[in-house]
């Protein structure tokens, strides 16, 4: 995990700063580790119709931790990602990304570029979408409309995805569409290489696991 | 940005598009008033009035079409209220026509006659500035889009969607209609416009000025063509059908589908709007049923006819369920909605790409792929 930390998202955890940037420029937010907590719940309930999903859940994952989360069907696990990743807002309690990023008060795709990535249980990818579209449209860079609408692609750009497509192997496949492929993981489930993530990759983890049931 | 936007835009057509949109222009733009004008009218290749006006009110079909095409084939978003802002274009620049009319109207009065018979002494507000064809060309842009952006932005954020959006933008529709239907709205009530008498002070009648509607209808489908094949090309356009295949994933790799669908609406809207424009000097009448929902509901019949997802499609949709209608509703005009409803279930059940999908299977199935 530190390694990957290291080698892809570019942070050392030992040596790193307590607080650095995330997201685009433009947009971009303090991601604060000084007490070295990457995610932190607190006291989080989450209902639906009087049936409690979470029941003042608490959770801390350190920087640079890998933590899993099992439990049978009905658990929480969904409902708990769903509360860090924006898709679901909780009744009570705090979520905080490092020190200072109030997950509460962020809509998914603000969570998204502050750097926590998400994996659904059922594989998605943009089938209709080739495999090489598919990693310009995840990798990181400014998302609003009208760089989408003005920007092309840039020569580093280009080349990052084509070194993401060579490590997963399927610099082959690069214009064929994604859904013709055999194994559509293969594509989604790097998706944090093409650089769609970058520190809570514990977090990511977790989701990782807990949907792989 | 390495290379030139004009480049970028040149570049999103291959050459034989470009090529067949040239000779489309040069068609619409010298071959047809040449035969119109210079060739009398009882030779074979005389282009007559009516020709060039069904033929012009198809482009402006067309055109709404292509907007349809843009939020429904590439967004996902099926729209029943179309009409709504095809009409709103209309009906901006159906005012100044009217205000054209001066005292020309049966009342030979400086207000138009439908406001003489409500016994109004003067414009109401906002009518203000609708003798100015710059002010009534930027309305025809302004207001649909207005419309758009407050519709869709609340639709958008509460993330409403597939049968429910569209339910909505039907009750939209029908109820602008019904806002148009009082006479209290000061649009003409039932009647609407008509009668019209000149632009700029050119007759509106005349031959000259049917061919500079209908020129002006072909640059703009043209130009539509051309915009939306840059719109889709580009990386917006790779977002916009990512929203529409996935758009939860598109939300959890950091892109706001909010933004991208409202102005994709947006956008559609203005083009409704532009098209509505020119379609009302050439037909030579607004009235509220342009927003009735079974307006709507026939834009997305023509999409689906020519096949959702592709540019031309849209376009010859628009003109075969058009001309269809043309001679329909002239040799059985009782067997038109029949015929309409027959054709949108036919479709949906055997040709689901339409047809230039069928066209598509065809040569694939006639040879090796090329």
């Amino acid at each position: 995990m530190r390694e990957f930390l290291r080698k892809v998202v570019g942070i050392d955890p030992e040596k790193c700063a307590p607080e650095y940037r995330v997201g685009y420029p433009g947009k971009q937010r303090t991601l604060d580790l000084s007490h070295n907590v990457i995610l932190y719940l607190d006291d989080i309930s989450v209902s639906f119709d009087g049936f409690k999903a979470l029941n003042k859940l608490t959770l801390a994952i350190d920087a640079g931790e890998l933590r899993c989360i099992i439990g049978p069907n009905g658990a929480g696990k969904t409902t708990m990602m769903d509360v860090i990743t924006g898709k679901t807002r909780p009744d009570s309690g705090t979520a905080f990304f490092g020190q200072s990023i109030d997950l509460t008060r962020l809509s998914e795709p603000e969570i998204a570029h502050a750097g926590i990535g998400r994996k659904f249980q059922k594989p998605t990818i943009f089938q209709q979408h080739s495999v090489f579209e598919n990693l310009e449209l995840a990798m990181k860079t400014d998302k609003r409309v009208r760089r989408s609408l003005l920007a092309r692609l840039r020569d580093e750009e280009r080349d990052r995805v084509a070194d993401t497509l060579r490590q997963i192997r399927l610099d082959t496949e690069a214009e064929r569409p994604a859904g013709l492929l055999a194994r559509p993981e293969a594509v989604a489930g790097n998706r944090h290489a093409a650089g769609a993530g970058a520190a809570a990759s514990a977090a990511r983890r977790t989701g990782r696991r807990h949907d792989r049931r | 940005m390495e290379k030139s936007f004009t480049l970028r835009v040149l570049k999103s057509l291959n050459r034989k598009s470009w090529l067949a949109l040239g000779l489309f222009l040069a068609v619409t733009l010298v071959v047809v008033p040449v035969l119109h004008l210079l060739v009398p009218p009882e030779n074979a290749f005389h282009v007559s009035a009516y020709a060039i006006t069904l033929f012009g009110k198809i482009m402006c079909y067309a055109i709404v079409a292509i907007a349809m095409d843009l939020i429904w084939g590439y967004g996902g978003i099926l729209s029943l209220g179309h009409g709504l802002f095809f009409a709103l274009g209309g009906y901006a620049f159906g005012m100044y026509l009217m205000r054209q009319i001066g005292r020309d109207g049966s009342y030979q009065s400086d207000l138009p006659d439908f406001m003489v018979f409500l016994d109004w002494k003067k414009l109401p507000w906002y009518w203000s500035g609708s003798d100015s064809l710059w002010w009534v060309a930027f309305l025809v842009i302004v207001v649909p889009a207005i419309v758009a952006f407050i519709f869709g932005y609340f639709a958008f954020r509460s993330r409403i969607k597939g049968v429910y959006f569209s339910i909505i933008t039907q009750a939209l529709t029908y109820a602008a209609m019904l806002l148009f239907f009082r006479n209290e709205t000061g649009f003409g009530g039932n009647n609407g416009f008509t009668d019209f008498k000149r632009i700029l002070g050119y007759s509106i009648t005349s031959p000259d000025m049917r061919l500079v509607l209908f020129g002006l209808t072909a640059l703009m489908l043209a130009a539509t063509l051309v915009f939306a094949r840059w719109l889709v090309t580009s990386k917006f356009g790779r977002v916009l059908t990512a929203i529409r295949d996935a758009e939860s994933r598109v939300m959890f790799i950091g892109y706001n589908p909010l933004w991208y669908k409202l102005f994709a609406w947006v956008i559609s809207a203005i083009l409704c709007g532009i098209a509505g424009a020119l379609y009302v000097p050439q037909v030579g009448i607004i009235n509220p049923s342009e927003m009735s929902p079974a307006n709507s509901i026939e834009i997305a019949i023509w999409v689906a006819v020519g096949g959702r997802g592709t540019l031309i499609g849209p376009v010859i949709g628009a003109s075969v369920v058009n001309l269809a209608k043309s001679w329909f509703t002239v040799s059985f005009p009782e067997y038109w909605l029949f015929f309409l409803g027959l054709l949108f279930i036919l479709v949906t059940l055997l040709l689901p790409h339409g047809l230039v999908g069928l066209w598509k299977t065809l040569r694939q199935s006639r040879g090796p792929r090329t």
